[in-house]
């Protein structure tokens, strides 16, 4: 796995679990498994959670203070519900969590992404290759923002308030 | 007019680098053909049938002199001398090259305008009632809410990789002349009872291949409420709209199929648990309608004798300021329709020489200003009555004064076969033909207003649903052949026209359309309109008159 996080590859000791696993520290587990596990794992590890485009946030709302992770799977760079998932996590849920986005985001979504509370991409091994980490930092620095419209003028409208992260 | 300030250059200029890289990192390969092509459509560059088309924003279909020169350069230098103006307010330029587009951009940011998201899967360029701020019937200026939506949609990061593209029109007056509920979202200028402004929002129209009205989602939003709740419409639509299939992508299938009290639950819920976050309306939008302050006019008495004299004089020139004029707000001004459908012409295309003395004779009649219709022709909105004789002396001799506006020959028409990729089957040569049957212009003004749409396809450019006479061009076996639809209206009461029938081929189409006129001026009642007489009097006859002992 190939973080991309704050402009470089970040490394990670998070790992993907596959689906029959458990949870345990720095895993990142599917919804069901969560739901499947307890209270006490959740309070005494650092985990997360795998979701994707077809499922609903709200069966995270009652865990959210727990989860220190969240991976939004896009079916495709194309498929851009991922966006306002994480706008919803944010701005609607309150989330203060750490967001990535995975499948293969292009560079040049990373400051879309990162506008929508997004903190990290995780991409393959293939597409970093084609697309390497000078090509993320040069979309991140030349792709214009929105206008302003929040309630202070400099501020990009969405900007999460309170994401602790950016 | 709205000029451009800093942040807007900025935007503009930063788009245009970052295209130029894109493109770099395309050839390289270091982006797909997959991954690059929503990029360029966000651009406005799409590969077509014969080279690369691209099509220029034009927001709320409004250019200035200057503007209107830009596109005039961009047609002759890297074009084959013209452009095209679409039903959405927009410019297309057939034959680009792809290496040229950056540089293309480049010019057109000289002028404040751009490409950006006049395609793709986004939020499209914003259009407008071409009459605003001068049309007599207007209750408020659309323009301003149309430039909130445009600042707002421009580069939305939440919503750019949308189910599919998105379309909002805008309209303040009484007639619709925005189309607005063929719209995914259309929106009404409205006073509530204690006459405060705000907004009646349509969502849910649309043509292509599941042609439907737009529904009212809501009755009433004040004013200061419309980005958040636009906002809050697109983000459900971003997530339950369908993404399975193309076809069923657009809001009106979301709409159709959770059915619009789900959608409006959805919409509302969405807007009540995001409003603490969302975007601001007031300050911005009371800082953009200092820009559409109405210019100033002289004071002129209401009649205008010369213009009076020279129309005695003068028959053809009568006739142009009978059809093609607009009554203005202001006394003495008229509003100036340009048609861009001479007769057997090609609608909405326009040479760069045409372009750059439209931009001449706005500066010289129109205080500078130019806007483009969705019926894609081209309106002088400032224009002194005193003045309208030498203006359309100027017209004429540019082959821009024919007396069409509003009548038969005044012919929607897809590009079709000639230059799209999706056609099914060619759209303009049955345009040209159908004009030149009805040439005549005592013809035209006895069948009197007459909406003709023609499209090359299914997926609709041409509106033939909403035509009060359809055309619709399909393949079967190698032939082209045509439908026919009927009773279409694309008003505030707006209605999708009915199949008549089997299909015509090329060379019988015509003579259909004439026999459908030919029942219409047999039937109607004194100047009763084509929509009203197809009301009263139903299909059958207009069947009869196309399929019986031919």
């Amino acid at each position: 796995m190939n973080l991309i996080k704050d402009g470089k590859v970040a490394a990670t000791d998070w790992q993907f679990i596959e689906e029959g696993g458990q949870l345990s520290a720095n895993s990142i587990v599917g919804v069901e498994l969560l739901l499947n596990s307890n209270n006490e794992q959740m309070d005494a590890l650092k985990f997360g959670v795998l979701i994707d485009g077809d499922e609903q946030l709200d069966d995270l709302i009652a865990y959210l203070t727990k989860i220190d992770l969240i991976v939004i799977a896009f079916s495709s760079f194309a498929d851009g519900r991922g966006f306002s998932m994480a706008y919803r996590l944010r701005n609607s849920f309150g989330y203060e969590g750490e967001i990535w986005a995975k499948g293969n985001l292009i560079a040049d979504q990373y400051s879309q992404a990162k506008q929508c509370g997004i903190d990290g991409v995780v991409i393959d091994d293939l597409h970093l290759k084609r697309q390497p980490i000078e090509q993320w930092q040069k979309a991140l620095a030349v792709a214009p923002l929105p206008y302003p419209f929040g309630n202070q003028s400099e501020q990009v409208y969405h900007q999460p308030k309170n994401n602790r992260f950016t | 007019m709205y000029t451009y300030d800093n942040l807007d250059r900025q935007l503009v200029h930063q788009r245009v680098d970052q295209f130029r890289g894109q493109v770099a990192r395309r050839i390289s390969g270091s982006l797909n053909e997959d991954e690059f092509k929503p990029l360029r459509l966000m651009n406005g560059l799409y590969l077509e049938m014969h080279a690369y088309m691209l099509r220029v924003a034009i927001p709320y279909g409004t250019l200035s002199s200057q503007q209107m020169h830009k596109l005039g350069d961009i047609a002759d230098k890297y074009d084959r001398d013209y452009g095209h103006f679409t039903t959405r307010q927009n410019i297309q330029y057939n034959w680009i090259e792809l290496e040229q587009v950056p540089q293309i951009l480049a010019e057109l940011a000289t002028v404040d305008m751009h490409a950006i998201q006049s395609s793709g899967n986004c939020i499209r360029n914003v259009t407008a009632d071409p009459y605003a701020g001068v049309a007599r019937d207007e209750l408020a200026d659309p323009r301003p809410t149309a430039e909130l939506i445009r600042q707002w949609s421009s580069l939305h990061p939440e919503f750019a990789f949308l189910p599919r593209k998105f379309k909002v029109a805008v309209s303040g007056a009484e007639h619709d002349r925005a189309a607005i509920r063929v719209h995914d979202i259309g929106i009404q200028l409205i006073q509530n009872e204690a006459g405060e402004p705000g907004y009646k929002i349509y969502v849910g129209g649309g043509l292509g291949r599941t042609p439907l009205v737009g529904v009212v989602l809501r009755e009433f939003l004040p004013r200061k409420e419309l980005l958040a709740y636009l906002e809050a419409t697109l983000r459900v639509y971003n997530l339950y709209g369908r993404r399975d299939n193309k076809f069923k992508a657009r809001i009106k299938i979301l709409t159709l199929e959770l059915g619009i009290d789900a959608l409006r639950e959805q919409v509302e819920a969405e807007y009540r648990k995001t409003i603490a976050n969302a975007p601001v309306t007031e300050d911005r939008l009371a800082t953009i309608e200092q820009a559409f302050l109405p210019p100033v006019y002289e004071k002129r008495p209401k009649i205008s004798t010369s213009l009076n004299n020279q129309r005695n004089k003068d028959q053809t020139f009568s006739r142009w300021v009978e059809n093609n004029i607009a009554e203005h707000k202001v006394d003495g001004y008229a509003i100036v329709n340009v048609s861009l459908k001479p007769i057997g012409g090609i609608a909405g295309d326009a040479t760069s020489k045409q372009m750059h003395k439209l931009a001449d004779l706005a500066e010289q009649f129109s205080l500078n200003e130019i806007r483009v219709t969705k019926n894609q022709n081209i309106v002088l909105p400032h224009v002194k009555k005193d003045d309208l004789g030498e203006l359309w002396r100027m017209l004429y001799i540019y082959g821009l004064a024919e007396a069409n506006s509003g009548l038969i020959t005044d012919i929607i028409s897809c590009p079709g076969m000639d230059y799209c990729s999706l056609a099914t089957a060619r759209s303009i040569p049955i345009a040209q033909q159908i004009s030149k049957r009805f040439a005549d212009p005592a013809l035209q003004e006895k069948i009197g207003p007459m909406s003709v749409k023609i499209s090359g396809c299914i997926n609709a450019c041409g509106h033939h649903h909403i035509g009060q006479i359809g055309i619709l061009g399909l393949e079967k076996k190698g032939e082209e052949y045509y439908q026919i639809v009927l009773g279409g209206d694309d008003s505030l009461s707006a209605s999708i026209g009915k199949i008549t029938g089997p299909g015509f081929s090329k060379d019988e189409i015509v003579d259909a359309v004439e026999r459908i006129i030919e029942k219409y001026l047999e039937q109607r009642i004194d100047a009763e309109l084509f929509a009203d007489t197809y009301r009263r009097i139903g299909a059958s006859p207009f069947k009869d008159a196309l399929y019986e002992s031919h």
